[in-house]
C-alpha cells in the first residue's frame, strides 16, 4: 500500500445550485458530494456503495470531469487533472473510461456495433493507423461476443449483450481506470453473473483499476478489494472488504448490511430497522449527517461533524462513537 | 383442509403480435389457502406480472387474450364475471400493489384524494368521511403526520413514502387477496426492509393472503411460505420455501441459486468464479423446440429437445417440470 496510488481523490466536492427563487437573494445548494477523499491502486477495485441519492454517481462522474467538481483535486498517477485544459483532459480520457448503468441508454440506437466501437478510435486519431475492423473484432472477442455482431444494431441485442458492447467500447483504448456506474443493476440475476465474471477476467488480463459503483452490497462484496460506504455525500466508512464485512464500525454500515435479504430459507438475521428515510441533501442535518436515523445518537453527534479517522489498519470510519 | 381462497387452473394468457402468438402465461396452475403467502419468482419477461394482471383481468384485449383456464376466487370463476362485477372485485376483495410507485399514482391528484377514491367507490362513503379514513390508512402504513401528508402530491414524496401510499390504497377494503408485483424493487435496501415488514405485519393482522412477485430470491426466502419459479411463461418448479432453497430440483432454479450463492456466501473474485447460466432468456415468440430451458441447461439430454416436459408432482406439495424427474 506504500506505492503511489494510480488515482487519488482529495476533498472532492460537488454542489448543484438550485434555480434562484423569486425575490430571494441566495440560491439553494444540493450538497451532492461533500468532501470525499480516497485512493485507488493500480489493478485494484474500490467498491463505492450507498443508497440512491447518496452521491456515488456524482463522485464517479466528477472524477472523469464529466461534470466539473466544485472543489477538490483528482490526481492520476500523481498528475492533477481538475485544472487541465480541455485538450489535455481529452488525452487523459484515453486512460479513464466509464461504463454506464443502462445499456439501453448508453448505446446510440442509430449506430451499428462497429460504428459504436470505432468511434473512440476515431476521436483519438487511431482509426487511420490501425486496422479498425480488426481492432473492433478483437474488442468484441475480448468481451465474449461473436464477430457477426459487428454489423448489428443495439436493439438486436439483449441487455447482457449490450452491456458487453458497452464494456468493449470502454476498453478499446486500453484504459487503466474504469468507472463502472451500476454496470449490472439493470440486468437479470443470471446475466449479472456473466457480466461480473467478464469484468473480473478483464481486470486480471489488462491490469485495470475499477471504481465500481453499486447499491447492491452482495455484488460489491464479491468484486471489491476495498469498499467505501457513502451516506448523504460523505464517505462514512472505508475499509478492506474482509475487514468491513467482519466488523462494521459505523451504525449506518451495520444497518445497511443487515438489511440485505438473504436467499436462504430459515435464515432470518436480526435486522436493524432504520427509522425514517435519507434526509434531503439540500438541507443536510447538522453534525453527523446520520444522526436523525441513528440508534446511538449522542449530543455531540448533533453538533459536531465527525471526520474520517483510522480505527484499525486501513479501516476508516466517520463516527463519534468510535 | 379449508377451501382454497384462490385456485388457478391451467391459465393461458396469449398476446397476438405481428411476429406470432406469444404465450406469456402458459398453462399455469396454482392453489393457495387463506392467509397463505406465495411467491412467484423469475427473470424479466417470464410472465410473472402478466399472470398477476390476468387474475384481475387487467390485460388489454386485444392484443392480449385469455386462451383457456379458470381462475376460481372463493369458488367463483373470475373469467366468467361481467365487467361490472369484476370492477367490484378489483380493489375490493382482491387488490394489487404495483411496482413503480411513481407511475402507479396519478401525479395530478393528492394522495389523500387517491386513497379516498377507493373508499368512495367501494364503500360509498362521503368525501369528508373518505378523507378521514384515508388519514387512518396512511397512519396504518406508518407515514408520519398523515393529516398534512394527505394533501401532498406524489412528487412531493420519496420513493418509500409513495410505496407506502400504494400499499395503503391496496389495503383500503381489507382485501382477501393482495397481488404484490415487485413491491420493493424500486426501493433502497433499508427502505425495502421497512416495507416488507409492513406488508407481513398487515397481512397477518388482517388475515390476508398474498401473492408476492419478485425477481429477488432473498425477498422470497424471508417473506413467503411457498414458491413458484417461472421460466418463459411456464411454472418450472413449485415447492415450499425451505425445500427450494435446500434442494432446488429444476436446473434453472439451481442456476438461479448458484448465480447468487457465491455472492451470498462471502466468496470473492479471488476465491471463486461466479457460476453463471449461459445464454439468454428465449424470445417468447420463437421458443426452442422441446423444453424451453434446453439451450441454457447444463444437464440437458437429447430427449429434452423432443417434447415440452409436464409439471409433475415429485413429492407432495412439490412439482417440477423437467425430464430429469420423469
Amino acid at each position: 500500500m506504500d506505492k503511489s496510488p494510480f488515482l487519488r481523490v482529495e476533498n472532492l466536492k460537488k454542489y448543484f445550485f438550485l434555480p434562484k427563487r423569486f425575490l430571494s437573494r441566495s440560491r439553494g445548494k444540493i450538497y451532492a458530494v461533500d468532501d470525499v477523499s480516497f485512493e485507488i491502486q493500480a489493478g485494484e477495485t474500490l467498491g463505492l456503495v450507498g443508497e440512491s441519492g447518496c452521491g456515488k454517481t456524482t463522485v464517479g462522474r466528477s472524477i472523469l470531469r464529466l461534470i466539473e467538481p466544485t472543489a477538490g483535486q483528482v490526481f492520476v498517477e500523481g498528475k492533477e487533472i481538475c485544472q487541465l485544459a480541455a485538450s489535455q483532459m481529452k488525452n487523459m480520457r484515453q486512460y479513464m473510461q466509464m461504463i454506464f448503468q443502462d445499456p439501453y441508454g448508453s448505446l446510440s440506437p442509430r449506430m451499428r456495433i462497429f460504428t459504436i466501437l470505432k468511434e473512440p478510435l476515431e476521436v483519438f486519431g487511431f482509426s487511420q493507423s490501425l486496422n479498425a475492423k480488426k481492432v473492433v473484432a478483437e474488442a468484441l472477442d475480448r468481451v465474449g461476443l461473436r464477430p457477426e455482431y459487428i454489423n448489428r444494431f443495439p436493439h438486436e441485442l439483449s441487455g447482457g449483450q449490450r452491456q458487453r458492447v458497452a464494456i468493449a467500447r470502454a476498453l478499446i483504448l486500453h484504459p487503466r481506470l474504469i468507472v463502472a456506474d451500476e454496470p449490472v443493476s439493470a440486468l437479470d440475476v443470471s446475466i449479472q453473473a456473466q457480466i461480473i465474471n467478464l469484468m473480473v477476467r478483464l481486470q486480471k488480463e489488462m491490469g485495470l483499476s475499477y471504481l465500481f459503483i453499486s447499491h447492491d452490497l452482495s455484488v460489491i462484496k464479491y468484486i471489491s478489494d476495498r469498499i467505501a460506504v457513502m451516506y448523504l455525500g460523505k464517505i462514512v466508512e472505508l475499509a478492506r472488504r474482509d475487514d468491513l464485512y467482519r466488523k462494521q464500525f459505523h451504525p449506518y454500515t451495520e444497518a445497511l448490511l443487515a438489511a440485505i435479504p438473504k436467499a436462504k430459507a430459515g435464515s432470518h438475521p436480526k435486522r436493524i430497522y432504520l427509522h425514517g428515510e435519507v434526509p434531503s441533501p439540500i438541507n443536510p442535518p447538522s453534525g453527523c449527517r446520520f444522526h436523525p436515523r441513528c440508534g446511538d445518537c449522542r449530543k455531540e453527534c448533533e453538533e459536531i461533524e465527525p471526520s474520517l479517522k483510522e480505527v484499525s489498519h486501513g479501516h476508516f470510519v466517520a463516527c463519534h462513537l468510535r | 383442509m379449508e377451501l382454497p381462497i384462490l385456485e388457478i387452473k391451467n391459465l393461458c394468457t396469449h398476446f397476438i403480435t405481428p411476429r406470432g402468438i406469444v404465450k406469456a402465461v402458459d398453462d399455469v396452475s396454482l392453489s393457495m389457502g387463506v392467509r397463505e403467502m406465495v411467491g412467484i419468482v423469475g427473470e424479466s419477461g417470464c410472465g410473472k406480472s402478466v399472470l398477476a394482471r390476468s387474475i384481475l383481468r387487467l390485460i388489454p384485449c386485444p392484443p392480449g387474450r385469455n386462451a383457456g383456464g379458470q381462475i376460481l376466487f372463493s369458488g367463483n370463476n373470475l373469467l366468467s364475471l361481467s365487467e361490472k362485477e369484476m370492477q367490484k372485485i378489483r380493489g375490493g376483495a382482491i387488490s394489487m400493489i404495483f411496482q413503480e410507485p411513481m407511475t402507479a399514482l396519478n401525479p395530478v391528484y393528492t394522495v389523500g384524494h387517491q386513497i379516498a377514491e377507493v373508499f368512495r367507490k367501494h364503500q360509498k362513503l362521503k368525501k369528508r368521511d373518505a378523507l378521514e379514513r384515508a388519514v387512518e390508512m396512511l397512519r396504518t402504513v406508518g407515514i408520519p403526520a398523515p393529516e398534512t401528508r394527505i394533501n401532498e402530491y406524489p412528487f412531493q414524496m420519496s420513493g418509500g413514502m409513495r410505496q407506502r401510499v400504494v400499499t395503503a390504497m391496496a389495503l383500503v377494503c381489507q382485501p382477501k387477496l393482495i397481488l404484490a408485483d415487485e413491491p420493493t424493487t424500486a426501493l433502497d435496501v433499508t427502505i425495502q426492509a421497512q416495507i416488507l415488514r409492513l406488508i407481513q405485519d398487515l397481512g397477518s393482522k388482517l388475515g390476508t393472503s398474498m401473492i408476492l412477485i419478485t425477481h429477488d430470491l432473498g425477498v422470497i426466502a424471508e417473506t413467503v411460505q411457498r414458491v413458484l419459479v417461472m421460466y418463459a411463461g411456464q411454472v418450472v418448479e413449485e415447492a415450499k420455501t425451505e425445500d427450494i432453497f435446500a434442494s432446488p430440483l429444476h436446473p434453472y432454479t439451481e442456476g438461479l441459486m448458484n448465480s447468487i450463492s457465491s455472492l451470498e456466501e462471502g466468496q470473492n473474485k479471488d476465491t471463486r468464479v461466479l457460476k453463471e447460466i449461459p445464454g439468454i432468456v428465449p424470445d417468447l415468440s420463437r421458443l426452442p423446440a422441446g423444453c424451453y430451458f434446453y439451450p441454457r441447461c447444463d444437464r440437458r439430454m437429447n430427449s429434452c429437445r423432443e417434447a415440452v416436459p409436464m409439471l409433475k408432482e415429485s413429492k407432495p406439495g412439490r412439482r417440477v417440470r423437467c425430464w430429469l424427474y420423469g
